[in-house]
C-alpha cells in the first residue's frame, strides 16, 4: 500500500515537472517572471516538495527533500551530509547539480561550471537560464 | 624597536582543491551514478561547488585568526587521462613559493598532491578519507613532511602545531657570555648548538658580557626615559613594592638595554649567566640583576632564560610558541623534610620549584594581567623581581618541562600546586610546592635532564608530544 502511494506520488511529481517544463519551453523569449515561476514549480516537483513551499534557497530545499524521503529531521540529515568517499559529493549538491543539468539539457543551453556555486536560489537559477536563453533567442524580452 | 618575535610568526597556508574530471560519460569501477551524473559538466560543476565550500570553511577557520594567512586558493582539475603535467603544477600560482604548507582537499587528488609536494618541497596537509592517508604514507616514506586530516575542520589544530614549529624555526638566540659558553651553574647544559640549528632552525649569537653591561650604562636620554616609564608603570601597578624608584629604574635599564641588543643583533630570545657576571661585582656596584628583564621579555613574547641555561631556554621557546604564555622557570627538586610546611605534613610526593622570574601572564599573554608584587633580589634591596602569590593557585595542574643535555628528549612532568611561597621574601625564592604522582620515577627522570624547569598551567604533555614528533625530539611524560 505504501509502495503504491509512493509510486503514485512520484508519478504525480513527474507530471507536475513536465507541465512546468513545457511552460518554460513554451514561454521561450516570453515573460521572464512567468519563466521564473515555471523554474520554481519544476524544481519543487523534482524535489517532491509541495507547490505551496515558499523557500528560495536551493540547498535548503534539497535538504528538506532528502530529509522527507529518508524520514528524518532536516537537522539530522544536514549533520550527516558530508562530501566523502570516491565521489566526494554531498546529496544536497548532487540534487542541486542534477536540477541545473536537467534544465540546461531540456532548454538546450549551457551554463559555465563556475556559475554553479554562485547559483544559490531558484531566482538566481531562473535568471542564469533566462540570460542564456536570451542569447540563443536573439530578442530582447524586457516586459 | 622592531624585534620580530617567534610567537608572532604567521603560518602561510596555500589551499589547493583537486577534483577528478571525467572527459566522457561512462560507467565503471571509478564511476558511480547514472544519467547526468556521468556528464563532464556534472564533474566540473561539482568541483566548483566543492572548491567554493572549501574556501568558505577555510575563511571561517582561519580568516580572522592573525596567526595564519590564507594564500590564494587554487583549483587543479585532474582529467581521467591521469597525466600530471608541469604546467598543471605551475597553475597553483607563484605564491606557492611563499607558502609554509600546502592544504589539499579533493577527489582523487593523491597523484597531484604527491607531485606538488615533491616539486615545491613544501609540507603537505592532505584532507579526506583515502586521500589523506594515501598521500601522507607516500610522502613520509620518501622523507617528505606530510600530515593527514579526515575533516577540513580538523586542520586547524594541526596548523597550530605547524605555526609553533615555524616560530621555533625562526628563533634567534642572543646569548651573553662570560668566560665560557657553558655557565658553571648549569653543567647539564646543551652543548651541541650546531645540531639544534641544523635540525630545528634555532640560531645562536654570542656577545661579551662586558659589552652588554657597558650598554646598560650608556643608554641614550630617550632610552633612560623608557626605563623610567617602565619602572613607574610597574610600581604603580604592583600590590606592594619594597624596591626604591631609583633601584627600579636601574633594573628597568637592563631590560631596555637587552631589547636594544636584541634589535641590533636581530635576535628574539635571550639568556645571560648570573653567577659569572655576579662575580665581576659590577652588578653590586651598579645595583641591578637580570630577573626583571627575563620577566618583562617573556611578557612580550621573547623567550628569556636564567643562568645561560640553554635547555630551559629551548624548553621556553617550545612552550611559548605552543601556549603563547610568559612562563616562570626555576630550580626544581624533591621537597626535603624541613621544606615541607605543617599544612602539608605527611605528603610524600612533593616537589619544590622556585626562582624569581614570575610574570603577569603565566596563564597566557592574551589574558588579563595577574596581580603581582615587587621585591628585591638582594638584601641590599636592589635587583627588582616580580613576585606572584602561588597560594591562590593551589589545586591547579601544571606541566614542567626541560630538555636533556643532548637536546633530543623533553621531560614533561605533570604536577598539582599544593602551596605557594616566597611572595614576600627576597632572593631567588618565589615558587610553589607541587604534588607529583610518583616521586621515585619523577626524580629518576630529572636525573637525565637537570635541575631548572620551565612550567605552564594545565596539561601540555599531549601537545608537547605531538610537536616533538614534528620537530624531532622525544617526549618523556611522567
Amino acid at each position: 500500500m505504501e509502495r503504491e502511494m509512493l509510486r503514485e506520488t512520484m508519478e504525480a511529481d513527474r507530471e507536475r515537472a513536465a507541465r512546468f517544463l513545457e511552460g518554460m519551453k513554451g514561454g521561450r523569449c516570453g515573460n521572464k517572471d512567468a519563466f521564473a515561476d515555471c523554474v520554481r514549480g519544476y524544481a519543487l516537483a523534482r524535489f517532491s516538495l509541495p507547490e505551496e513551499e515558499t523557500g528560495q534557497e536551493i540547498a535548503e530545499l534539497a535538504a528538506r527533500s532528502m530529509a522527507r524521503a529518508m524520514g528524518v529531521s532536516v537537522e539530522s540529515f544536514k549533520s550527516r551530509d558530508r562530501a566523502s568517499g570516491c565521489d566526494y559529493t554531498t546529496s544536497v549538491t548532487d540534487k542541486k547539480l542534477l536540477l541545473i543539468l536537467s534544465l540546461t539539457r531540456e532548454l538546450g543551453v549551457k551554463l559555465s561550471p563556475g556559475l554553479a556555486p554562485k547559483i544559490k536560489t531558484l531566482a538566481q537559477l531562473a535568471d542564469s537560464l533566462w540570460e542564456e536563453m536570451e542569447k540563443t533567442c536573439g530578442e530582447t524580452t524586457s516586459p | 624597536m622592531a624585534i620580530r618575535k617567534s610567537v608572532d610568526e604567521v603560518l602561510k597556508i596555500k589551499p589547493v582543491y583537486v577534483h577528478l574530471i571525467h572527459r566522457y560519460p561512462y560507467m565503471g569501477p571509478c564511476r558511480f551514478g547514472q544519467g547526468e551524473q556521468l556528464e563532464r559538466a556534472y564533474d566540473e560543476m561539482m568541483a566548483e561547488e566543492n572548491f567554493q565550500k572549501m574556501q568558505d570553511i577555510l575563511q571561517e577557520l582561519y580568516g580572522s585568526d592573525r596567526r595564519f594567512q590564507l594564500l590564494k586558493p587554487a583549483y587543479l582539475p585532474q582529467l581521467d587521462e591521469f597525466i600530471c603535467r608541469e604546467e598543471e603544477l605551475d597553475s597553483v600560482g607563484d605564491d606557492i613559493h611563499q607558502a609554509d604548507v600546502i592544504l589539499m582537499e579533493g577527489l582523487m587528488g593523491q597523484h597531484l598532491a604527491v607531485n606538488l609536494a615533491k616539486r615545491f618541497r613544501k609540507p603537505m596537509v592532505a584532507v579526506g578519507c583515502c586521500t589523506s592517508t594515501d598521500v601522507t604514507a607516500c610522502l613520509r616514506a620518501a622523507g617528505f613532511e606530510a600530515y593527514g586530516c579526515w575533516l577540513l575542520e580538523k586542520s586547524k589544530a594541526l596548523m597550530e602545531f605547524l605555526r609553533a614549529k615555524k616560530g621555533i624555526q625562526k628563533t634567534r638566540v642572543l646569548s651573553v657570555l662570560k668566560g665560557d659558553v657553558i655557565s658553571k651553574g648549569v653543567e647539564s647544559n646543551i652543548r651541541d648548538f650546531d645540531r639544534i640549528t641544523n635540525q630545528w632552525g634555532v640560531t645562536f649569537k654570542f656577545v661579551n658580557a662586558e659589552d652588554f653591561l657597558d650598554e646598560i650604562g650608556n643608554l641614550s636620554p630617550e632610552e633612560v626615559e623608557t626605563a623610567e616609564k617602565t619602572a613607574d608603570a610597574l610600581m604603580a601597578g604592583a600590590e606592594s613594592c619594597t624596591v626604591s624608584r631609583d633601584d627600579m629604574i636601574r633594573s628597568a635599564k637592563v631590560y631596555v638595554a637587552a631589547k636594544k641588543m636584541l634589535d641590533l643583533f636581530d635576535c628574539n630570545a635571550f639568556t645571560i649567566p648570573c653567577f659569572e657576571i655576579c662575580a665581576t661585582r659590577r652588578l653590586n656596584e651598579e645595583r641591578y640583576t637580570f630577573c626583571l628583564t627575563h620577566s618583562l621579555l617573556k611578557e612580550e613574547g621573547i623567550p628569556s632564560a636564567c643562568e645561560s641555561d640553554y635547555n630551559s631556554l629551548l624548553s621556553m621557546i617550545v612552550m611559548m610558541n605552543l601556549a603563547d604564555n610568559a612562563p616562570h622557570m626555576g630550580n626544581m627538586h624533591p621537597a626535603l623534610p624541613h621544606e615541607i610546611p605543617e599544612s602539608l605534613a605527611g605528603k610524600e610526593n612533593l616537589i619544590r620549584i622556585y626562582h624569581s622570574v614570575s610574570t603577569r601572564y603565566m596563564r597566557g599573554r592574551k589574558g588579563p594581567a595577574a596581580p603581582y608584587g615587587i621585591r628585591s633580589f638582594t638584601a641590599g634591596l636592589w635587583g627588582a623581581t616580580l613576585r606572584y602569590d602561588y597560594e591562590q593557585d593551589a589545586g591547579s595542574g601544571v606541566t614542567m618541562v626541560r630538555f636533556n643535555p643532548q637536546g633530543t628528549k623533553l621531560l614533561a612532568a605533570r604536577a598539582r600546586i599544593a602551596e605557594g611561597f616566597g611572595y614576600d621574601s627576597i632572593g631567588c625564592d618565589n615558587g610553589f610546592l607541587a604534588e607529583v604522582e610518583d616521586m621515585e620515577e619523577f626524580f629518576e627522570a630529572m636525573c637525565d635532564c637537570g635541575h631548572h624547569y620551565v612550567w605552564a598551567y594545565g596539561d601540555l604533555t599531549g601537545a608537547l608530544e605531538k610537536l616533538g614528533n614534528m620537530i624531532g625530539f622525544e617526549t618523556k611524560i611522567v
